[in-house]
């Protein structure tokens, strides 16, 4: 709260404090939608260009981290439309994902690699804003009520429509 | 069994490493706001300055073209104000001349008294004074309304 005070009087460097803090997290929560990292670094860095512009707005009824979500939400599901060859965005991630993984994926057997790939194909298929919303749901420490507020839907909305998102998925994962 | 759990943790902590990996962001972001805001700045003055530019064109290029309607207003404006001088001096002096006689005690047993004086005085002042009263009267309440609003008190 103290960084965001001092920017909010006009102390720039206490802005640059505030990105490197949370930077890691945006990051994160971009990468899953983004062709390479150099694509979800150009995102997180156009979440807090855009959070700089709205920090005025931020009134401290949300935690800062969850407020942040909400704008890198809104960030990714506005580069997914405009980036419309999301296929090619997938296969990029995949060839991306199995040059840097090889280590990890090693150690996994055959059946669980296909598992993983059948799930990373069956989520790039999903329409944007399911696809953010089934990442946030399985996104570390987030409760349903910020998950909600980050996609802003009432909870019960938010809580029927991963319900279906995860019923779809399982029944396509039990079919294949 | 391999759940969509599993998929997700699998993945974050994929991307976690990749993020381990990367530079510190911060003072880039705050190169970049910095850029935007002076060229955010230059933007406004140059829009100033053409708006200003332009205004004065159509100024001069309006008082061109009605110039003889110009012309008609400034005399109006000139004659009006030889008039309400006029009587705002005459106003000055009679109400001169009233504090002075109040003052030296002669107001009730003057041949006229001082209200009868005023009111005779007030009910002559030119429309234009009359304008000038209300409009001031109104400024004031207004803002006297402003302040009232501004300053009050929470429920």
């Amino acid at each position: 709260m103290a960084d965001i005070q001092r920017t909010l009087s006009g102390d720039a460097r206490a802005y640059g404090a505030l990105v490197d803090k949370y930077q890691s997290l945006v990051f994160v929560l971009v990468r899953g939608i983004c062709k390479t990292t150099a694509d979800a670094q150009e995102v997180t860095q156009d979440v807090f260009l855009k959070a700089y512009e709205q920090l005025h707005t931020f009134k401290g009824t949300a935690s800062f981290r969850t407020w942040l979500y909400r704008i890198a939400y809104n960030t990714a599901i506005s580069h997914i439309r405009k980036t419309k060859s999301r296929g090619k965005a997938g296969e990029a991630y995949m060839q991306e994902v199995m040059h840097t993984g090889s280590s990890i994926d090693e150690e996994h057997d055959s059946e669980r690699e296909a598992k993983y790939d059948k799930i990373r194909q069956l989520v790039e298929e999903l329409p944007a804003a399911e696809r953010m919303l089934i990442e946030l749901y399985y996104y570390k420490e987030l409760k349903m009520e910020e998950v909600a507020y980050i996609c802003g839907m009432t909870v019960s909305n938010a809580k029927v429509r991963i319900f279906r998102i995860r019923q779809k998925l399982q029944e396509a994962m039990t079919a294949a | 069994m391999y759940t969509l759990k599993d998929f997700f943790k699998e993945e974050q902590n994929r991307r976690m490493e990749e993020a381990a990996g990367i530079r510190p962001i911060g003072m880039h972001v705050v190169n970049i706001i910095e850029k935007q805001k002076a060229v955010r700045s230059k933007k406004r003055w140059y829009r100033w300055l053409s708006g200003s530019f332009a205004f004065v064109l159509a100024a001069v290029g309006i008082g061109i073209y009605f110039r003889e309607f110009l012309a008609g207003i400034f005399r109006w404006a000139d004659e009006s104000s030889g008039v309400v001088t006029g009587r705002i001096v005459e106003i000055y002096e009679n109400t001169k001349f009233s504090f002075l006689t109040w003052g030296a005690g002669v107001t009730q047993n003057a041949e006229s008294g001082f209200i009868e004086k005023a009111t005779t005085e007030i009910s002559a002042w030119p429309v234009q004074v009359w304008y000038v009263v209300f409009l001031v009267a109104g400024v004031a309440l207004l803002l006297g309304v402003d302040k009232l609003v501004r300053h009050r008190k929470p429920a």
